[in-house]
């Protein structure tokens, strides 16, 4: 089953994520390691990743600075320090969804139970 | 990594030619995005690699960059417009400068009207557009060969637009505005003429403008491959 649809509604968060732990990126950098990390279970589409990149940028969570790679132009991402005060408060949110969503799925789990 | 071969950069840019991209940025990163993709896979694998990019940068998916493009252009312009009032974050000499100009033009509003102050607004659009064209000359890349297309940047896009509509509203504001009621009860309110107060706005946004072209520093040795 594709999980595109189950990814849409936390691109932001895992953009955000990765740029924390990574300092500055590159898109195919960004999809490279998602499916490095997920061992290729999830894989970011480059139509839902720049879109969601220049979001991102355009609501001044993200910078950019380009710098030239053998005779091309790479676009670097990080994160400013409203990005950085936005991924503390991305990844509570998703936390507290999972959170909900064991819940249903699993009703017999206590609540306040963490992933 | 490997050097890709004449081929496979022939796939790229004919690929990205069929896209119909309007903007240098989204040119570049779609272009390093399948160059980093070939160049970590073996020869053997590149056409399979080369399809699914193909499918992953869809048109639909290029529109997509673009429209967030545009509008992280509209943001920053906006943003930069903002900050270039805040004169006390510049060095000495550009904080100088910027209050002199401003003085400059209140006082020309003041003391000598709305047509001289619209020859000083006429002065800094064209001073402006000039800059402005010897930074980035990508939009009036015009080019008679209708199949070789001409990239933009988004930013410079938006501030020449900017540019238009503050020409526009000044022109019209020069013609209209005297015809206005309101211009009567600034006079009667003893104030100068309302057109005056306009113009010095028009002209304020104008030299927020001009500044915001004087700090931008385009790459002019970043050659696009398919041009």
């Amino acid at each position: 089953m594709s999980n595109n649809n189950l990814i849409k509604g936390s691109l932001q968060t895992i953009i955000l994520k990765l740029l924390e732990e990574n300092e500055r990126m590159y898109g195919y950098e960004i999809t490279q390691r998602v499916k490095e990390l997920t061992a290729g279970e999830i894989k970011i589409t480059e139509g839902a990743l720049y879109p969601a990149l220049h979001k991102l940028e355009a609501e001044g969570l993200l910078s950019t600075e380009i710098e030239q790679v053998d005779n091309r132009v790479r676009k670097y991402y990080s994160l400013t320090k409203d990005g950085q005060k936005e991924v503390t408060s991305k990844m509570s949110e998703l936390q507290g969804f999972v959170e909900n969503l064991q819940r249903i799925l699993t009703p017999d789990l206590k609540p306040g139970f963490n992933i | 990594m490997r050097k890709l071969t004449e081929q496979e950069l022939e796939w790229i840019h004919t690929r990205l030619k069929s896209l119909h991209i309007r903007y240098t940025e989204v040119y570049e990163e779609t272009f390093d995005h399948y160059h980093s993709a070939l160049e970590r896979c073996s020869v053997a694998d590149s056409a399979e690699v080369f399809r699914k990019l193909n499918k992953d940068f869809s048109r639909d998916a290029v529109k997509k960059m673009e429209k967030e493009l545009r509008k992280t252009s509209q943001k920053q312009v906006t943003k930069m417009q903002i900050e270039s009032f805040m004169f006390w974050k510049y060095d000495v000499r550009t904080s100088i400068s910027f209050i002199a100009l401003s003085t400059v033009s209140v006082l020309i509003s003041i003391l000598f009207g709305k047509y001289l102050l619209s020859a000083w607004l006429g002065i800094v659009i064209v001073t402006g557009l000039v800059f402005m064209f010897s930074k980035d000359k990508s939009l009036f890349h015009f080019n008679l060969v209708f199949w070789k297309k001409s990239y933009v940047r988004a930013v410079t896009q938006e501030i020449y637009g900017r540019f238009a509509i503050l020409s526009g509203v000044g022109i019209s504001s020069i013609l209209n505005i005297p015809n206005m009621r309101l211009e009567i009860i600034f006079h009667q309110a003893g104030f100068f003429d309302i057109s005056n107060i306009f113009l010095l706005i028009v002209l304020i946004y104008g030299l927020s403008l001009f500044r915001i072209v004087l700090s931008l520093g385009f790459s002019t040795t970043t050659k696009l491959h398919s041009i």
